[in-house]
């Protein structure tokens, strides 16, 4: 959706148009799941948060001042409930690695593991580089729609990609050569 | 095409699918002629597959969307309550509206549907619960089933984004009369009918009669007042005369109520009392009447009902249910038309399988819900009367004797033959010695009762009674409440009697010092030892030390007081007597008059010297010279001690003194030398 039309459509949806809000919710959930995901990390708590962000926005679509500023503000919605849950998550869970992260990660024994690796690392990563590689191997986008999702130009998007994976893959490196070697 | 060092970068975007047509081709080409890169290739591919593979189980659900779109739907209802002005006056546009199409639809037979995106006629009296009930359908016709909702989601999921503006575009806000068929066909309607559909699940739910597949042609009847699901249970505690009197009209009364026994367990207790609980199920309508005839049953004891209202859980499930089952209905689409790679068309098959398996999960959770919803429980308890009364009375004795006997052995190896002689059972014996010749001996018996007074009689017969216990005691077994049973037998258990057998103590009533003298201190030693030996004596110390000049020996030793005499006499000959001290005290009498029990003995420590050497006084010359050199010495020593004394009191100052002057004279020649340099 080009900003144009997506300034368009909160507008429209903030007096109250449900169909705008709609396409706007189907135009952003992809990009929101991820950001939420490199937040929380954990995929349940992930779409929790995103149900619980769309639900807050359109309950109080009212105090939206600019609609061109309708992303931004979807995400500062979403960040501070993320925040929360993972507040929440670890005082449910004193004792679950609060993580002072090893220097070289642990060799991995199973995918439970591995999984745990991965999404430690893309915790890791800064959020310009995580955004494009959560949506490109959680959600499995096609690099275009990628593209479109972030409004992003080809050579940024490009870049953002190739050092994002090269990032991952060095903090992965102990963990995926013994997948991958032992496969 | 960039050189090999760059090549990680390339592939990532090859991978990635970020490089263009031509890039791409020509990365193909140069993997083609070059190894290292096709290395860099393949494993830039490797990662991307094992992250993808990782990551897989934390992917967004694929209907992402719809779920969010459904949890705005239902936490969109209550909210709608609030305005009810426009809703009244809506409502009434909409009965007028209402009746017409009803009418409209009985003369023509076809479906028809009000398609105003603006008032969303359907939306709001679908979910207007005002007064409680609900108003579904009142003239309106509900969306037409699974199907139109599949294509309309379809065509979103594939990401058709860019077509919502134009089916806006062409949302003119007019009503539309289609038939089945057609509404199939038009994007529009289907959009709305999904939306509807949303809206309306949950009273179609709530209706539930079977008939969530209702055909869209005949208007929908009015729905039934209660549409919440109650789960209502009751505990029932009844004490009651006879138990199968009381089972028998358990029955009657649940059959007469429409209702069934559904479970019996039954325990006999050992005074032959009866307990049981009883399942009856009966119609939720039948519940109270079906509860107030049970409790006639017997006297209450206690009563309990519970209430459970699982409407909210059992409409998210139902809610749950059918979108699961349109997404399954929407992958069977996809997988039909096969569009998409072999892989994205596995991954929907992967789905499919899931979905279709949690749609197994919420279908049987319903089914139980339905089965506790439909049927009230009442968990019947029964108790015959004077269920707590005892059933017997068990006497028990135990025993202690304790008593000291001059052979403890001897009378040790009695007592179990008088216990095994009564027909009792020793069930444990022990018998300990200590080093000074004492024991303790220990049986644990069990007899019958009846052989006990003779066993204990004998028992007593065996040495010195000093302490006899006897408890008895008698206990009611199963009694917890109600009145002592008349009739209930007394059962006598084995007596236990434990019997402890000592030596008598050891008094020492003589104690005695002999001093010897004598030349051969070592032969007098052995002497000495060999007379307490043979006596039967028990040495307790023993030492010899032989010097050059002078040796010495002492033994200390104890012997039986009969013995004493004799062995103090052996003593006296084996050296000469230079001192003897004997020391009589009679034990103690017992308090009961009888001779005092004990082991008297007898301690004896004998000494052994050698007699004194005698050396002749020295007078004349040679002792006066021999005094005087030692004097002179002696004084030549102590000033020799003194000097050094002396000296090392006087060495720290003296070397503090030179270190002093030292410095000094460094300091000095230090300053001079500068000043010769200015």
């Amino acid at each position: 959706m080009e900003p144009a039309e997506e300034r368009e459509r909160a507008a429209r949806a903030r007096a109250g148009d449900r169909a705008a809000f709609e396409e706007l919710v189907r135009a952003t959930a992809r990009l929101l799941w991820a950001y939420v995901y490199g937040l929380v990390r954990d995929p349940f708590r992930t779409e929790d948060v995103v149900q619980e962000t769309y639900l807050r926005v359109w309950t109080s679509r009212g105090e939206l001042r600019d609609p061109g500023a309708f992303r931004a503000w979807l995400f500062s919605i979403a960040r501070r409930l993320a925040w929360r849950t993972r507040e929440a998550a670890r005082r449910e869970a004193p004792g679950a690695p609060k993580a002072p992260e090893p220097e070289a990660p642990p060799l991995p024994e199973d995918p439970e593991e591995d999984l745990r690796l991965v999404r430690e690392a893309l915790g890791r990563l800064p959020d310009r580089y995580r955004l494009p590689v959560t949506l490109h191997f959680l959600n499995g986008l096609p690099y275009e729609r990628i593209g479109k999702i972030l409004d992003m130009p080809n050579g940024s998007l490009r870049g953002l990609i190739a050092r994002g994976v090269r990032k991952l893959r060095a903090e992965l490196a102990p963990g995926w050569r013994k997948r991958h070697e032992g496969a | 095409m960039k050189v090999h060092e760059d090549f990680e970068t390339t592939a990532d975007l090859y991978v990635a699918g970020a490089l263009g047509p031509e890039e791409r081709r020509a990365v193909e080409a140069h993997v083609a002629e070059c190894g290292p890169c096709a290395e860099t290739l393949g494993q830039a591919r490797a990662f991307s597959q094992w992250l993808l593979g990782t990551l897989s189980p934390d992917g967004p659900p694929a209907d992402l969307e719809d779920r969010i779109l459904e949890r705005l739907e239902a936490a969109q209802r209550p909210e709608r309550k609030i305005p009810i002005g426009p809703i009244l006056k809506t409502l009434g546009s909409l009965a007028a509206a209402g009746v017409l199409i009803t009418l409209g639809s009985l003369f023509t037979g076809t479906e028809m549907r009000t398609e105003d995106p603006d008032t969303t006629v359907g939306s709001i009296v679908g979910s207007i619960p005002l007064m409680g009930e609900p108003l579904a359908d009142s003239g309106e016709t509900l969306p037409p089933p699974a199907h139109g909702v599949d294509k309309s989601r379809e065509l979103k999921r594939r990401g058709d984004r860019e077509e919502a503006p134009s089916e806006l575009a062409r949302a003119p806000g007019k009503p539309e009369v289609t038939s089945n068929q057609a509404a199939a066909e038009d994007t529009l309607t289907r959009r709305q009918a999904e939306r509807e559909a949303l809206f309306h699940k949950k009273d179609a739910v709530g209706l539930r009669e079977g008939e969530k597949q209702r055909s869209s042609v005949h208007p929908v009847e009015p729905p039934r007042a209660d549409l919440r699901k109650i789960i209502r249970n009751a505990n029932l505690h009844l004490e009651v005369e006879s138990y199968d009197a009381a089972y028998a009209r358990a029955a009657e009364i649940a059959l007469a109520e429409k209702g069934f026994v559904a479970g019996a367990d039954t325990e006999r207790l050992p005074n032959g009392k009866m307990r049981a609980k009883l399942t009856v199920r009966v119609p939720p309508e039948r519940f109270e009447a079906a509860l107030a005839r049970l409790r006639e049953l017997g006297t209450v004891r206690r009563q309990s009902i519970t209430t459970q209202d699982v409407t909210k859980v059992y409409v998210d499930l139902e809610a749950r249910l059918a979108s699961k089952q349109a997404l399954v209905e929407r992958l069977k689409k996809v997988l039909a038309e096969a569009q998409g790679s072999v892989k994205e068309l596995m991954e929907v098959e992967v789905q499919m399988g899931r979905t279709i398996e949690e749609i197994e999960a919420i279908k049987g959770e319903l089914k139980y819900y339905d089965n506790l919803v439909g049927l009230s429980t009442i968990l019947l308890e029964l108790a015959e009367k004077d269920l707590g009364q005892p059933f017997e009375y068990v006497q028990t004795l135990q025993a202690r004797l304790e008593m000291v006997a001059r052979d403890p052995d001897a009378a040790y190896a009695r007592a179990q033959a008088i216990v095994t002689e009564a027909g009792g059972q020793v069930v444990d014996s022990r018998m300990t010695r200590q080093a000074d010749g004492s024991a303790q001996g220990l049986v644990q018996a069990r007899v019958e009762a009846e052989k006990f007074p003779s066993v204990r009689q004998a028992l007593r017969g065996l040495g010195h009674v000093k302490a006899d216990t006897v408890n008895h005691q008698k206990l009611a077994r199963g009694g917890r409440e109600g009145a002592v049973r008349a009739d209930a037998p007394v059962r006598r258990e084995q007596a236990v009697v434990e019997i402890l057998i000592a030596a008598p103590p050891v008094f020492f009533s003589r104690q005695a010092e002999l001093t010897l003298e004598s030349a051969g201190v070592e032969g007098s030693y052995q002497a000495v030892r060999r007379a307490f030996e043979q006596a039967g004596g028990q040495i307790l110390e023993g030492s010899l030390t032989a010097q050059t000049t002078r040796a010495s020996a002492s033994v200390r030793a104890h012997v039986d007081a009969e013995r004493f005499t004799a062995v103090f006499e052996e003593l006296k000959k084996a050296g000469a007597v230079k001192a003897a001290s004997t020391r009589l005290e009679v034990p103690p009498a017992d308090p009961s008059g009888e001779p005092p029990l004990v082991r008297e003995r007898a301690e004896i420590e004998v000494s052994i010297i050698p007699p004194p050497e005698i050396l002749p006084e020295e007078h004349g010359l040679s002792r006066t010279i021999r005094d005087t050199v030692s004097g002179s010495l002696r004084g030549l020593l102590w000033s020799i001690e003194k000097l050094f004394v002396g000296a090392s009191l006087a060495a720290p100052w003296i070397a503090l003194g030179l270190g002093g002057w030292f410095l000094y004279r460094r300091l000095r020649r230090a300053r001079a030398a500068a000043g010769a340099r200015q």
